[in-house]
């Protein structure tokens, strides 16, 4: 017979933390490569007129080169530890003190094929349902899929 | 300084509400994202442009904001060129005021990041810099509770706003104007998410619309409410899932003959089997499943507690003789304050949970999307606001370090009142 893997909390909870990151998605598909053509942005509008034409020749160089250091891409993890509030003392409030704590209340349970309420959770997973009919389905499509 | 003009910029992370303080009455409200087509001509539409787009099936969409943090700011610029370009705002940076919108807490490198960005690259004549829910407080707060005593009329002194936008939901407790920060509270719950995890449902139950972000928006704008008892709600969708009052019918934009899905009437008896070839979503349980996360975030799995909770917890922060006024002044904006219910439940649930002496009264502005923006154009007339400008002469001077210390929201002063 097939050796059934069981995942343990541990497991179930990165599950749970990694299908809450993937809801912040901007896109489901990967943005394909065509779209960094960039001719149909609009140039930004000449701001130095007056300037003389030598002076304006630096001027303009000095702001392609901050503009291009300010455009470079960093995501907001890399932003965080860059900004180093981590380590200001925990008295000063900061993005990571600001989060709300967890609820004094027990969390509900739904099934997670059908959403009504669910007694049972799946043996293997960990994910709720309701009935026969729920937990077939769930096995069928869902079961384990989560996994990464 | 007669020809000066003031923009007022509230950078949502989903839309962008921007006007000039003396010459609009209602802000531009420009989707600060740049869209690309995937299918057939591939083009891309950047702010404004994506209004004259009519096919929103398979759209990348490239977003400034992650988490409601700026990180992206070459698609940023991208956006903000367009809308100071003649064909929006048609704004001349070096004969402008700016005043802009910023997240809760949001880091010192990005700060700097606006500085430089505003002043160096666009080279604006002076710049304030502050968070949505200050300029919400902007506006004449007392007169969202109709019923108050006409004596009552001056502006509160302590103010609590539950900002609940794209991003994520910020409670932001204020008193005599300054928000409290150690009490200022975030629920990593937004509109995005909500929107998201209706979309996986659906694909789930229904039909694939994975791809479709545009078109489940729409979706749960139209159908999506606040249950006033969620557990009577549920049951009644699970007894009868083809009928009940609950239960909406929206047929699907097929983009050839509608572009825009609508409600359509329920279909009885013998009707049901006929052979339109509308594409209906059957929307059930998710109409009020969906923004229920706002109130129970463990519902998805979130360790984190609903706005109601939340508002108590961000209270508690304040001192004890304060929490009286901040029951009874409670403001709701933001995207999700358009839920239909919504107003009503956070009042029903707060009333719950708050202490039975306190009055509990919640207001709601009349548009919540565009509610910091008019707070926004309040103050840019009024002599505060040049005070808290700074000007780019100043900037050169003295670099970052003047826009931390005069766009500083919390003074020391407050700290004190805080527990």
């Amino acid at each position: 017979m097939k050796h059934k893997v069981i995942l343990d909390q541990t497991t179930r909870n990165r599950n749970i933390q990694h299908h809450l990151n993937e809801l912040e998605r901007d896109n489901y598909a990967e943005v394909p490569e065509l779209e960094i053509v960039s001719g149909t942005i609009t140039k930004p509008r000449r701001t130095s007129e007056v300037d003389t034409s030598q002076n304006r020749k630096t001027k303009a160089r000095s702001k392609k080169q901050l503009l291009s250091q300010l455009t470079v891409k960093k995501n907001l993890n890399a932003l965080l530890e860059e900004s180093r509030i981590d380590q200001l003392p925990p008295d000063i409030p900061t993005y990571f003190t600001a989060v709300a704590g967890p609820s004094r209340y027990p969390p509900r349970k739904f099934c997670s094929v059908c959403g009504y309420l669910s007694n049972y959770s799946c043996k293997t997973c960990g994910m709720r349902y309701c009935s026969v009919k729920c937990l077939e389905i769930h096995e069928e499509t869902r079961c384990m899929k989560y996994t990464v | 300084m007669t020809e000066r003009k003031v923009l007022v910029l509230d950078n949502g992370a989903n839309t962008i509400k921007a006007g000039y303080a003396l010459f609009s009455q209602q802000p531009k409200i420009i989707p600060n994202c740049r869209v690309t087509r995937g299918k057939g001509d591939k083009k891309t539409f950047i702010g404004d442009q994506f209004s004259s787009c009519t096919d929103f099936s398979g759209l990348y969409y490239r977003l400034p904001f992650e988490k409601g943090f700026l990180t992206n700011w070459e698609v940023e610029k991208g956006i903000w060129d367009r809308i100071f370009s003649k064909d929006v705002l048609d704004c001349d940076p070096q004969k402008t005021s700016l005043l802009i919108t910023e997240p809760c807490f949001n880091l010192p490198n990005i700060q700097r990041t606006y500085d430089e960005m505003i002043f160096e690259v666009y080279e604006f004549q002076s710049y304030c810099r502050t968070i949505a829910p200050w300029l919400c407080i902007q506006n004449d707060i007392s007169s969202l509770y109709p019923n108050r005593p006409q004596n009552l009329a001056e502006p509160p002194d302590c103010v609590l706003v539950v900002d609940s936008g794209y991003s994520f939901t910020h409670i932001v407790p204020f008193v005599m104007g300054r928000p409290i920060l150690p009490a200022i509270r975030r629920i990593n719950i937004g509109g995005k998410l909500l929107t998201n995890h209706l979309k996986e449902i659906v694909s789930f139950r229904y039909w694939d619309m994975m791809d479709q972000t545009y078109v489940m928006n729409e979706v749960k704008e139209t159908c999506c409410y606040v249950s006033q008892d969620f557990l009577a709600d549920l049951e009644t969708c699970r007894k009868n899932t083809r009928d009940n009052p609950i239960l909406q019918e929206y047929v699907l934009p097929d983009f050839s003959r509608n572009t825009k899905g609508y409600i359509r009437e329920k279909k009885r008896g013998a009707e049901i089997y006929d052979q339109s070839d509308e594409q209906v979503l059957y929307m059930n349980n998710e109409c009020f499943t969906v923004p229920e996360i706002l109130f129970n975030p463990s519902d998805i799995g979130m360790n984190q507690a609903g706005i109601p909770e939340v508002i108590v917890e961000a209270i508690n922060a304040t001192h004890p003789d304060l929490h009286g006024l901040f029951y009874g002044n409670i403001v709701l904006v933001g995207g999700n304050s358009l839920f239909s219910g919504y107003k009503e439940r956070v009042e029903k649930d707060l009333r719950v949970l708050a202490p039975s002496e306190f009055e509990v009264k919640v207001g709601i502005p009349e548009d919540p999307i565009t509610y910091a923006w008019h707070g926004g154009r309040q103050f840019a007339s009024t002599p505060e606001f040049d005070e808290r400008l700074v000007t780019r002469s100043e900037y050169m001077e003295y670099g970052s370090n003047i826009c931390l210390r005069k766009f500083g929201l919390g003074g020391d002063e407050i700290d004190e009142m805080s527990e």
